[in-house]
C-alpha cells in the first residue's frame, strides 16, 4: 500500500516540476495566462466576489481603503471593489462582442476576397487599407459619438477598428491556401467552388483567428476603456473601468487617490494579462518567431 | 479503329506572362483510344504538365488554352461550360498530382475526402459513399483501419494511393497521372507503377502519363508522345521507338539513360537547355542541340509526318 502512495505522490509531484518547469520556460504566457484567467474568474463569479451592490451607495462617501471597503468607495459612497469586479464583466463583454463583429465581417470579406481576386480583391483591400490607415481610437471615437451609448454601440465601434486585421490575416492565408496542391487536385477531381471554399480553404486558415484575437484583445479593452473615459461608453451607473477612472481622477488632487487608482491599475492589468497571452501563445503557434 | 476516347486537335495553351507570351504549348495534337496509355516524356518546362492541366482546362493563370479543340468522347472541352466541365472532372476524367505529401487536404481524414469526392459528384448516401471508398481503398492496398487516418499518419506511398483511389472512385473513362512517382523513393515507385498498371487493367480506363522518366513511361505506356519545347516530336509505340528512335532528340534521351552493365561508360547528356518559350528558336526547335542540324532547320519549321503507320516525327531527316 505504502508503495502505492509513493507512485502517486511521485506522479504528483512530477505533474508540477513538469507545470513549474514549462512555466518557467513561457514566463511571459504563464503571467498573462494568470493574470487573465483571474479577470474571466471574476467575471464569471461576480455575484460572489463583489461583497457589495456596485451600482448603490453602501457607505459614507469617499471612505478610503478599510477592513469593511478594502478599496474605499466612491463619491457617492459605493464600493470601488465591488464596481472593479463587475466592471470586469463589462470590459469582457465588449470584448468578446468587438472580436465576434469583425470576425463576422472581416473573415467572410477575406476568404471572398482571397478567393475570387481580381476587381473585388482589389476593392476591399483598398477600403480595408483606409479603414486600417485611419488612427483606431479616432475612428472609434466618431463612430461611438455617431451610434450612441450600449454594449452593442461600443462593441461595433470598436469592432470597426479591426476588421481590417482579420481581413487582412484571412486573405493573406487565403491566398497562399488557394495555390496549394490539395486545392488544384480537389479541383482536378470535380470540387465545386463552395466544397472548396468552405471543406479545404476555410478549415485551413482558422487557425490564424485565435492569433489575432489574442492580440487585438487587450487593445479592445484599451479602447473601451478611452471611450468610456471620454463620456462615449455605457451610460452613468453601470460599473466600468474606464468610467471611474474618469469619476474618480476627478478627486484626486483633494487627496481621494483610491478610486482613480485601482480602475486604472485594473485597466493596467487587463491589458498586459491579455497582451503577454497572445505574446505567448502567438509564440507557441507561430514557430517561425522562436529562436 | 473505333473513334478515339480523347482527340486533341491543334492545341496551344499560352502564359501571358509579363514579360512575354510563353507558349508552353504550341500546336499539340494526338489521339487516344479506350483502355490506351499513353506515355508523356520530355523535359521539365517542355509542356507535357500543362498539356495535361489543359485537358481538364484547370491550366493555372495567367494561362489560356488560345486555339485547338480536345474532344472527349464526342464533346468539345473546351467548349463547355464551367459548371459541365466540373462535372466530368473527377467523374469522367480524373487527375493523380505530383507531390503526394500535399495533394491531400491536411485537416480532412483520407476517407472524408474519398467520401466528399463521390458527394460531389451526386453521390447523397452516406453510407454506400463508405462502402465504396473502403473498397477503393482496398484495391490499393490500403486496410478499412486507415479510413480515419489523417494525411500526416501516412508514409507518402500510401499517400499517393490514396490519391489514385480518390482519382479512381468514380471509376473515370480517363486518368492523367502527372509525374505520380516523381516524389517517392525507387522501391515506392515500382510498387504504384504496378498498381496503376493492375488498376488500369481492372477499370478499364485510359490513362496519360506524365514524366520525365522515358524509362518509367515504357513500364506503363503503349504508345509514347515525345515532347519539347511544347510540341511534340514523336509519336509511336513504346517497342519501336525504344528499337529505333527516329527524332535526334528521342535518340539523345535514350542514350542518357544509363546502362548498369557498362559501368566505365561515361554518362551521356544533352548538351545545352531548352529553349525559352517566350522566344523559341526559329525553325525546328530543337536545332540549337541537334548535332544533325541543317541551315533547312534553323530556318523552316518541320511537318509532322507520319513515316509508317502510326510512327509520326517531326525532323526533315525523314520524308
Amino acid at each position: 500500500m505504502a508503495r502505492f502512495e509513493l507512485t502517486i505522490s511521485r506522479h504528483i509531484a512530477r505533474f508540477f516540476a513538469r507545470r513549474a518547469k514549462w512555466g518557467a520556460e513561457h514566463y511571459i504566457t504563464a503571467t498573462g495566462a494568470i493574470l487573465v484567467s483571474t479577470i474571466i474568474i471574476m467575471a464569471i463569479f461576480a455575484p460572489w466576489i463583489a461583497p457589495y451592490d456596485p451600482i448603490r451607495p453602501v457607505g459614507d462617501p469617499l471612505t478610503p481603503p478599510c477592513r469593511e471597503y478594502i478599496f474605499g468607495t466612491d463619491s457617492i459612497g459605493r464600493d470601488v471593489f465591488s464596481r472593479i469586479v463587475y466592471g470586469s464583466r463589462i470590459a469582457l463583454q465588449i470584448m468578446i462582442l468587438a472580436a465576434m463583429m469583425s470576425l463576422a465581417v472581416g473573415l467572410p470579406l477575406g476568404l471572398i476576397s482571397g478567393y475570387v481576386g481580381g476587381p473585388l480583391d482589389r476593392a476591399l483591400s483598398l477600403i480595408m487599407d483606409s479603414l486600417y490607415a485611419f488612427p483606431g481610437l479616432i475612428l472609434a471615437i466618431a463612430i461611438a459619438y455617431a451610434l450612441g451609448p450600449g454594449v452593442i454601440n461600443i462593441s461595433a465601434s470598436i469592432a470597426v477598428i479591426y476588421i481590417p486585421t482579420y481581413f487582412r490575416m484571412i486573405r493573406a492565408e487565403v491566398l497562399s491556401v488557394r495555390e496549394s496542391l490539395y486545392v488544384e487536385a480537389a479541383k482536378g477531381l470535380g470540387a465545386d467552388t463552395k466544397t472548396i471554399l468552405f471543406k479545404y480553404v476555410l478549415p485551413n486558415v482558422l487557425p490564424s483567428v485565435p492569433v489575432v484575437f489574442s492580440l487585438n484583445a487587450a487593445d479592445a479593452i484599451l479602447t473601451e476603456a478611452g471611450l468610456s473615459f471620454l463620456g462615449l461608453g455605457l451610460p452613468a451607473p453601470t460599473p466600468d473601468w474606464g468610467f471611474d477612472l474618469r469619476s474618480g481622477y476627478l478627486y484626486m488632487p483633494a487627496g481621494y487617490w483610491w478610486i482613480a487608482t485601482f480602475s486604472g491599475l485594473m485597466i493596467v492589468l487587463s491589458t498586459l494579462g491579455f497582451s503577454l497571452l497572445g505574446e505567448g501563445i502567438n509564440e507557441i503557434l507561430n514557430p517561425r518567431l522562436e529562436r | 479503329m473505333s473513334a478515339p476516347l480523347l482527340d486533341i486537335r491543334g492545341l496551344k495553351v499560352y502564359y501571358f506572362a509579363r514579360r512575354g507570351t510563353v507558349r508552353a504549348v504550341d500546336n499539340v495534337s494526338l489521339k487516344l483510344t479506350k483502355g490506351e496509355s499513353l506515355g508523356l516524356v520530355g523535359e521539365s518546362g517542355c509542356g507535357k504538365s500543362t498539356l495535361g492541366l489543359a485537358i481538364l482546362r484547370l491550366v493555372p493563370e495567367p494561362g489560356r488554352i488560345v486555339a485547338g479543340s480536345v474532344i472527349f468522347d464526342g464533346l468539345d472541352l473546351t467548349k463547355l461550360s464551367e459548371e459541365d466541365m466540373r462535372r466530368i472532372r473527377g467523374s469522367r476524367i480524373a487527375m493523380v498530382f505530383q507531390d503526394p505529401m500535399t495533394s491531400l487536404n491536411p485537416l480532412m481524414k483520407i476517407g472524408e475526402q474519398l467520401t466528399e469526392t463521390l458527394m460531389v459528384h451526386g453521390e447523397a448516401d452516406k453510407e454506400v459513399a463508405k462502402e465504396k471508398a473502403i473498397s477503393i481503398l482496398s484495391d490499393v492496398g490500403i486496410g478499412p483501419e486507415r479510413f480515419n487516418d489523417y494525411p500526416h499518419q501516412l508514409s507518402g506511398g500510401m499517400r499517393q494511393r490514396v490519391m489514385i483511389a480518390m482519382a479512381l472512385i468514380l471509376k473515370p473513362d480517363l486518368v492523367i497521372a502527372d509525374e505520380p512517382t516523381t516524389a517517392l523513393d525507387v522501391v515506392t515507385q515500382a510498387q504504384i507503377i504496378d498498381l496503376m498498371k493492375d488498376l488500369k487493367e481492372k477499370y478499364k480506363m485510359s490513362l496519360i502519363f506524365i514524366s520525365h522518366d522515358i524509362s518509367l513511361v515504357s513500364e506503363v505506356a503503349d504508345r509514347m508522345a515525345v515532347m519539347y519545347a511544347g510540341q511534340v516530336v514523336e509519336l509511336g509505340d513504346v517497342l519501336s521507338i525504344f528499337d529505333e528512335p527516329l527524332h535526334p532528340y528521342t535518340k539523345a534521351l535514350l542514350e542518357a539513360i544509363p546502362n548498369i552493365e557498362l559501368a566505365d561508360q561515361k554518362l551521356v547528356y544533352i548538351p545545352g537547355s531548352p529553349p525559352d518559350l517566350v522566344s523559341p528558336p526559329p525553325g525546328c526547335r530543337f536545332h540549337p542541340r541537334c548535332p544533325f542540324a541543317t541551315d533547312k532547320c534553323k530556318v523552316e519549321e518541320p511537318e509532322m509526318i507520319e513515316v509508317r503507320p502510326g510512327r509520326w516525327v517531326k525532323c526533315f531527316r525523314y520524308g
